[in-house]
C-alpha cells in the first residue's frame, strides 16, 4: 500500500515538473471583467417568464 | 473606400436584407390571411397568420444572406507581412480530445507555419479532467516535442480548474501569457490550417491597427459518411457565398465563430473577460455561446471584428452524423438561447444585438414551424361548416371558393425561398468557374440537388431534435458540456432506434390524428410525417459511407499540403504502437526548418 503510495507520488511530481517544464511563458496581462447585465434584469422579467412557465 | 462610406454600404446591404425578409413575410401573411378568412375569422386564423409571418421572415433573411453575399468582392491587393513579425502564438484549446490526432495535427500546422516563414509559438491549453486521457496527451506531447524539435517554442499546460470552459481556458492563457503575444490564432482541436493563411491573417491584423479579430472561413475535411460529406459539400460550395453576405451585413461587428480566427491580444484582454452570469444553468453560469459575446464586447469597445472568407487554408472537422450533430447542437441551442440575457447588456452595437437576436430566432424557429402545423391542422379541424345559404331567400346556393390554388402558391414560395439561395450560387459557382473544384457544373449541379433532396429529407428530423433541445432548455435542464465526438460515426440500425424511435412515434401520432380529424390535410403533412417515420433509419443510413460520386469538394479532390501531412503524421504515429522509441523516422523536414 505505502509503495502505491510513494509510486502514485513519485507520477505526480513528474507531472508536475513535466508541466512546469513544458507551460508557456509568464507575462501577465490586465483582464478586467465586463459587466454584461445588472443585477435586477436577473430577477425581473426573464425569471418571471421562465419561472412561472416551468412552475405551471 | 472611407470609414463613412464603408458604413453607408453595410446600412444599404441591411437595408435590403430586412427589406426582402419583411417583403416576403408579408406577401406569404397576406396569401395565408385570404385564404383562411374565406370561412371567417376565429384565433386560429391569427395563430396561423402570426406565425406563418415569423417562419417566412426567417426563411427569407437566410436567403437575403445568399443573395447579398453573390456579387463577389471587389479585387484588392492583399497586405504582406511586415518585419519585424508581430509576436504570435496559436492557441490550441482542448478537452479530452483524441490525444494522437491532436498532437499530429499541431505537427503538421507547426511545420506549415515555419515553412511559411512564419514565427509563431504554438500552445495546447487542456482541460481534460480524466487523469488517463491527461497521460495520454502528455505522451504525444513529447512525441510532438521530439517529432518537431519544438522545445522552447511549443507549449502544453493543464489547467486544474477549468472554469468557464473554453472561453475561460483561452482567458486563463491571457491573463498569465498574453504580453508576451501580440497576436494570437486561436483554434479548436480538430483545426488545421496552413501557413500561409496564419501568415495572411498576420498581414491583415498588421494592416489595420483597428482590426481586434480576423475570422475566417474554414472548409470541413475528412468526412467519409454520407451525412459528413453533404455537410463538407455544404461549407464548401454554399458556405463562402453566405459569409461573404454575412460580412457585408455585419461590417465590423461580427462574427467570431470561436476558431480558425486570429485575434489582437491587447483588444481580447481590454474587453473579453467574460463575467458568469447570475443564476443557475441553463440560463445562468457560464456564457457557452462566448464566440458571439465576444465579437459584440470587441465592437462594444471600438474594435474591428471581421470574417475574411477569401483566407485559404482554414479547415475542421465536422460532425459525422445526425446524433453528433444533434449534440453539438444541443450545446449550441443552449447557449444561443442564454444570449436571451444579454440582450440589453449596457452599451453593445445596435447590430450585435440584432445578432443575439437572429441566434435565439435560429432556434426557436423549429417550434414556430411545430407551433405552426399545429394551427394548421386546428383551423381546419374548428372551421366552421360551410353555409351554402347564407341570406333568407336565396334561390341558389353560394359554394365555398376553393383556395387550394393560393395555398399552393404559397407553398410554392416557401420552397422557393429555401431553393433560392441554393440554385443562385449553383449559377453563381459556374459563371465564376468556381464548379471546377467540385467536379465541373454538371456534377455540382447533381450534388446540389441530392443535397437539397436529402435536406430536405432531414429537416423534420432536425427539427424535432432541435424543439426538444428548445423545450429542455426552456424547462431548465442543463445540457452541459459534453465531449465532441469526432471521427467515425457509423451507426447502426439499432442504435438509429435507440436514437430515433421516439421521432417515428411522434410522426405516426400526427398522422393519426390527423387521418382522424382532418383527413384533407394528411397530404399536406406527409413531407413532414413520412421522414419522422423513416428517423431510425435516416439516422442509420447517413452514417455510412456512400454517394462517392457526389459531394465532391476541392479539398477532397486535392487535399492542400497540411491536410496531407497531418494524414501522413497521423497514420505514422498510429502504426507506432511502442512511444517515441520507436517511431518510424521524422521526415527532414520537420523542424528542421527554423
Amino acid at each position: 500500500m505505502k509503495a502505491d503510495m510513494n509510486l502514485h507520488a513519485a507520477a505526480e511530481n513528474a507531472t508536475a515538473v513535466e508541466a512546469v517544464h513544458w507551460e508557456p511563458p509568464m507575462a501577465p496581462l490586465d483582464m478586467p471583467r465586463q459587466q454584461l447585465e445588472s443585477d435586477r434584469e436577473v430577477t425581473g422579467l426573464f425569471t418571471r417568464l421562465f419561472g412561472a412557465w416551468r412552475h405551471a | 473606400m472611407g470609414d463613412d462610406a464603408k458604413m453607408a454600404v453595410t446600412r444599404l446591404y441591411r437595408g435590403l436584407a430586412i427589406g426582402f425578409a419583411l417583403l416576403a413575410a408579408t406577401i406569404a401573411t397576406i396569401m395565408l390571411t385570404d385564404a383562411a378568412l374565406e370561412d371567417g375569422t376565429d384565433v386560429w386564423d391569427i395563430a396561423r397568420s402570426v406565425l406563418i409571418f415569423l417562419t417566412t421572415a426567417w426563411l427569407a433573411w437566410g436567403a437575403s444572406l445568399s443573395l447579398v453575399g453573390l456579387m463577389p468582392r471587389r479585387r484588392r491587393a492583399e497586405p504582406a507581412m511586415m518585419m519585424p513579425q508581430p509576436r504570435c502564438i496559436v492557441l490550441v484549446p482542448i478537452c479530452n480530445e483524441d490525444p494522437v490526432a491532436t498532437f499530429a495535427r499541431i505537427a503538421a500546422m507547426d511545420h506549415s507555419i515555419q515553412a511559411a516563414g512564419v514565427a509563431a509559438d504554438i500552445a495546447v491549453l487542456s482541460d481534460t479532467r480524466d487523469e488517463d486521457a491527461a497521460s495520454g496527451e502528455r505522451n504525444a506531447f513529447a512525441h510532438l516535442l521530439d517529432e518537431t524539435a519544438g522545445q522552447g517554442r511549443i507549449f502544453y499546460r493543464r489547467r486544474q480548474d477549468n472554469r468557464g470552459r473554453k472561453a475561460g481556458n483561452i482567458e486563463d492563457f491571457i491573463r498569465n501569457s498574453g504580453a508576451a503575444y501580440e497576436l494570437a490564432v486561436i483554434l479548436d482541436a480538430d483545426s488545421l490550417m496552413e501557413g500561409q493563411a496564419i501568415r495572411r491573417m498576420i498581414a491583415e491584423m498588421q494592416a489595420d491597427p483597428d482590426l481586434g479579430l480576423l475570422q475566417t472561413l474554414p472548409k470541413i475535411t475528412g468526412a467519409t459518411s454520407v451525412f459528413g460529406r453533404a455537410m463538407q459539400f455544404s461549407a464548401s460550395f454554399f458556405s463562402p457565398v453566405f459569409a461573404r453576405g454575412l460580412a457585408r451585413l455585419q461590417g465590423t461587428t461580427g462574427p467570431f465563430w470561436g476558431h480558425n480566427a486570429i485575434i489582437r491580444t491587447r483588444a481580447f484582454a481590454e474587453s473579453c473577460a467574460l463575467p458568469p452570469l447570475a443564476g443557475k444553468p441553463p440560463f445562468g453560469g457560464h456564457i457557452l455561446s462566448h464566440d458571439y459575446v465576444e465579437a459584440a464586447l470587441l465592437a462594444r469597445a471600438g474594435w474591428s471584428v471581421r470574417v475574411d472568407e477569401t483566407i485559404d487554408g482554414s479547415y475542421e472537422e465536422g460532425p459525422e452524423n445526425i446524433l453528433s450533430f444533434a449534440k453539438r447542437d444541443r450545446r449550441w441551442c443552449q447557449g444561443n438561447l442564454q444570449h436571451i440575457r444579454l440582450l440589453t447588456a449596457p452599451g453593445l452595437r445596435a447590430w450585435s444585438r440584432f445578432v443575439f437576436v437572429q441566434g435565439i430566432f435560429a432556434y426557436l424557429v423549429s417550434l414556430v414551424w411545430g407551433l405552426f402545423l399545429i394551427a394548421s391542422v386546428a383551423g381546419a379541424v374548428f372551421a366552421p361548416a360551410p353555409d351554402y345559404f347564407p341570406d333568407t331567400y336565396q334561390l341558389f346556393p353560394v359554394f365555398p371558393s376553393d383556395q387550394t390554388q393560393q395555398i399552393i402558391a404559397l407553398g410554392i414560395g416557401v420552397v422557393g425561398l429555401l431553393v433560392l439561395p441554393k440554385l443562385s450560387i449553383l449559377i453563381e459557382s459556374a459563371m465564376t468557374r468556381r464548379a471546377v473544384g467540385f467536379g465541373g457544373s454538371l456534377k455540382a449541379a447533381g450534388s446540389v440537388l441530392v443535397e437539397l433532396l436529402l435536406s430536405s429529407l432531414l429537416a423534420p428530423v432536425m427539427l424535432m431534435y432541435q424543439s426538444r433541445a428548445v423545450l429542455q432548455v426552456l424547462m431548465g435542464r442543463d445540457g452541459g458540456w459534453p465531449a465532441n465526438q469526432r471521427g467515425e460515426g457509423r451507426l447502426t440500425i439499432g442504435q438509429g432506434i435507440a436514437a430515433g424511435f421516439w421521432i417515428t412515434l411522434f410522426g405516426a401520432a400526427a398522422l393519426t390524428a390527423t387521418w382522424w380529424i382532418a383527413p384533407g390535410l394528411l397530404i399536406w403533412l406527409l413531407p413532414v410525417a413520412v421522414p419522422m417515420l423513416l428517423a431510425p433509419l435516416l439516422i442509420a443510413l447517413t452514417s455510412r459511407v456512400g454517394i462517392s460520386g457526389l459531394f465532391q469538394t476541392p479539398e477532397e479532390a486535392a487535399p492542400s499540403p497540411v491536410i496531407r501531412h497531418y494524414r501522413a503524421i497521423h497514420d505514422r504515429w498510429t502504426r507506432d504502437d511502442n512511444g517515441p522509441e520507436d517511431a518510424i523516422p521524422v521526415p527532414p523536414a520537420l523542424g528542421a526548418i527554423a
